[in-house]
């Protein structure tokens, strides 16, 4: 910006000085040439900041996709881990991708992890409960997990119903009760007993 | 358009193929409340997989329908609930209390071949 300021009060001198006697015709001149060079100058910043946004949006499509993966650990049982801030936009987006991901799988148990997440708020838990109505709509049912004693107390403190939740400790809690679900025998607690001993 | 029931040994199946009027609903309910009856069923299936959209009216047809069909000793389970349909049901505050729901016609037949205690 500076070099462009001082490019163009310098061509403004040369245009006075080739017409020292007549300023009029010199400010005319000036005039038309600092019309093309602002328009230059609109072009190149039309141009950065374009550039700069289309980066911005790949990089939050980029977040956004990284931000809600779904991962199948055994059959009909999808686990969703969060982390991070919830905000009503990717709670949102939470929903979109945990029904979808419930039809392509064919699943029947959801264990939604939270806990990478620190704090939640009354309309995130509204959503919450409103993702595991629909998921249940869907014929799954879904476990959440992992509600730190900070997010289970705020949330309590709030006065969110969250009676109609299923909810486990952890997420090895979590998926030992999908398991039961699905009806896999506890064969998994018997050989760690036996590994214990 | 009234939606084809159909019999598939102890079980019917009510396969909804497009949008329903109030009207079809109605038929729909008493034509099931009907042969629930005749033909000594013991689970009901209503296959909505074909629906992408599902107002309050149906969804109390529904539940009517599933209350109904307990009356008369069988099951009703609704199948096929499109992504999109369970979120706007849930967000108009339609939960669909007391029905069972499943992903899809096969998991609808599974859950009524389990034995359960009456």
């Amino acid at each position: 910006m500076g070099a462009f300021h001082a490019m163009l009060s310098g061509i403004a001198q040369r245009i006075t000085a080739r017409f020292p006697d007549n300023s009029a015709v010199a400010l005319a001149h000036y005039r038309s040439f600092k019309k093309v060079a602002f328009f230059d100058l609109a072009i190149i910043v039309d141009g950065v900041v374009a550039d700069r946004e289309q980066t911005i949006r790949r990089q939050q499509e980029a977040i956004r996709e990284l931000s809600t993966p779904t991962l199948q650990v055994r059959e009909r049982l999808l686990i969703l881990p969060i982390i991070g801030l919830l905000d009503s936009h990717r709670a949102k987006q939470l929903t979109d991708t945990l029904l979808q991901a419930i039809r392509a799988h064919c699943a029947k148990v959801v264990v939604v992890d939270m806990t990478g997440v620190s704090t939640v708020d009354s309309k995130v838990a509204n959503h919450l409960i409103q993702t595991v109505e629909a998921a249940r709509l869907m014929g799954a049912t879904a476990i959440i997990t992992g509600l730190s004693a900070d997010v289970a107390q705020s949330l309590v403190t709030l006065g969110v119903d969250l009676s109609r939740l299923n909810t486990m400790g952890d997420l090895q809690g979590g998926i030992e009760k999908a398991e039961q679900l699905l009806g896999y025998a506890e064969r998994n607690t018997e050989r760690a007993r036996h590994l214990a001993d | 358009m009234s939606v084809p029931i159909l019999k598939q040994g102890d079980v019917l199946i009510a396969s909804v193929q497009a949008a329903l009027t109030d009207h079809d609903l109605l038929h729909l309910k008493d034509e099931q409340a009907n042969k629930v009856g005749y033909f000594r069923t013991r689970g009901v299936i209503i296959d909505v997989t074909a629906l992408d959209v599902m107002d309050s009216f149906a969804t109390r047809t529904l539940r009517n329908l599933a209350a109904m069909t307990h009356l008369r000793g069988a099951e009703t389970i609704i199948v096929g609930i499109q992504p999109d349909v369970a979120v706007s049901l849930v967000q108009l505050g339609l939960r669909l209390e007391g029905v069972a729901t499943a992903l899809d016609l096969e998991e609808g037949l599974a859950w009524l071949a389990q034995p359960r205690e009456a």
